[in-house]
């Protein structure tokens, strides 16, 4: 019974602290790739129609950029959809990188898009784990 | 005793499954060209040599604001490093740094809290064709920044149907605010190699 009591207690040991050390990076990252294929030009990119919609979050930091060859303009933004207000947006060519801060309310959606004048990929990123 | 290491095993297993995801996940062909390594350590001699102003000794008012080179440091984009930045411009609400990095000269414009930034091959700069960045102001206006090599002293930033504004460079960059609903064109300088013409594009847009 003792030794059965103490393999309990070793894989208990063992478990909380594996756990402990990943958890917490788990835990406080969420993460999101938004990748868009043949999007139109000038369309805001949310991953709802070639992606996995990212949905809400207190994103921290967008980037979009150029999946492919050539160069053209790519944007991105994160608003609120609940108010309309826009936290930060920019554009430049190829690719572009917003830090947004330590952000605190879980209510924005990030997005990107491409100004090529003719449907191309787009692919975005946005985390909120720093 | 099997059942023992089974026990142990477990949650050994649990862990290298969390490693075996995250390897997969970097590995897939989404991820961001910005994911370069390790920040720089030291500015790379081609980009001191194509911005002089990363040449230059480094003072205190170069720093970044501590937040802002904080989030940078942590994602260390194109490996990146604010420890290295140099102020181009200074500005009571928003100001340019150049910041290197690996095979790239970043210029990041500090907004409230935040930042915007672009981060041109070396190559490109060296040419000119660095690009340029624009972004939204709390105002809701929209800055227009970027970086030019050596030997540009002023870029012209072309709005609406024909208007231009000559912005004078400062320490290899350039700043301008431009109105909310401006259309924009362009920022045309001379190059190195000729005229460059540097198309922007206005964020708000939809």
């Amino acid at each position: 019974m003792k030794r059965s009591r103490a393999r309990v207690a070793l894989f208990g040991v063992l478990a909380a602290t594996l756990l402990a050390v990943v958890l917490p990076a788990q835990a406080s990252a969420w993460v999101s790739y938004y990748n868009c294929v043949n999007k139109p030009s000038g369309h805001w990119c949310d991953g709802r129609a070639n992606g996995s919609y990212d949905g809400l979050a207190s994103w921290d930091y967008n980037e979009g950029w150029n999946p492919g060859a050539g160069a053209f303009g790519v944007c991105q933004r994160v608003w609120r959809p609940a108010t309309g207000g826009l936290l930060g947006g920019s554009c430049s060519t190829n690719w572009t990188g917003y830090y947004f801060g330590n952000v605190q309310c879980n209510c924005y959606e990030a997005n990107v898009k491409q100004t090529s004048g003719s449907p191309k990929n787009i692919n975005g990123y946005a985390d909120s784990q720093w | 005793m099997r059942k023992r290491n089974a026990l142990i095993a477990l949650p050994v297993v649990a862990v290298l499954g969390f490693g075996a995801v995250g390897a997969i996940a970097e590995d897939d062909d989404s991820n961001p060209p910005s994911e370069a390594g390790a920040m720089v350590t030291a500015v790379e001699p081609e980009a001191a040599e194509v911005a002089s102003v990363l040449a230059e000794d480094r003072v205190a008012a170069d720093a970044m604001p501590e937040e802002v080179a904080g989030d940078i440091g942590a994602r260390a984009d194109f490996g990146m490093n604010p420890g290295l930045s140099r102020r181009a411009i200074a500005n009571t609400t928003s100001s340019v740094f150049v910041v290197p990095a690996r095979e790239h000269v970043c210029v990041a414009l500090t907004i409230g809290a935040g930042a915007g930034a672009i981060c041109p091959p070396t190559d490109d700069l060296r040419s000119g064709r660095g690009g340029a960045g624009t972004a939204v102001l709390p105002t809701g206006d929209i800055a227009v920044f970027g970086v030019v090599p050596d030997g540009v002293d002023s870029v012209s930033v072309q709005t609406g149907e024909s208007d231009a504004r000559t912005v004078a460079v400062e320490d290899n960059a350039y700043y301008a605010v431009v109105a909310a609903g401006t259309p924009l064109r362009a920022v045309v300088h001379d190059g190195p190699d000729g005229p460059v013409e540097l198309p922007i594009y206005d964020p708000l847009a939809d």
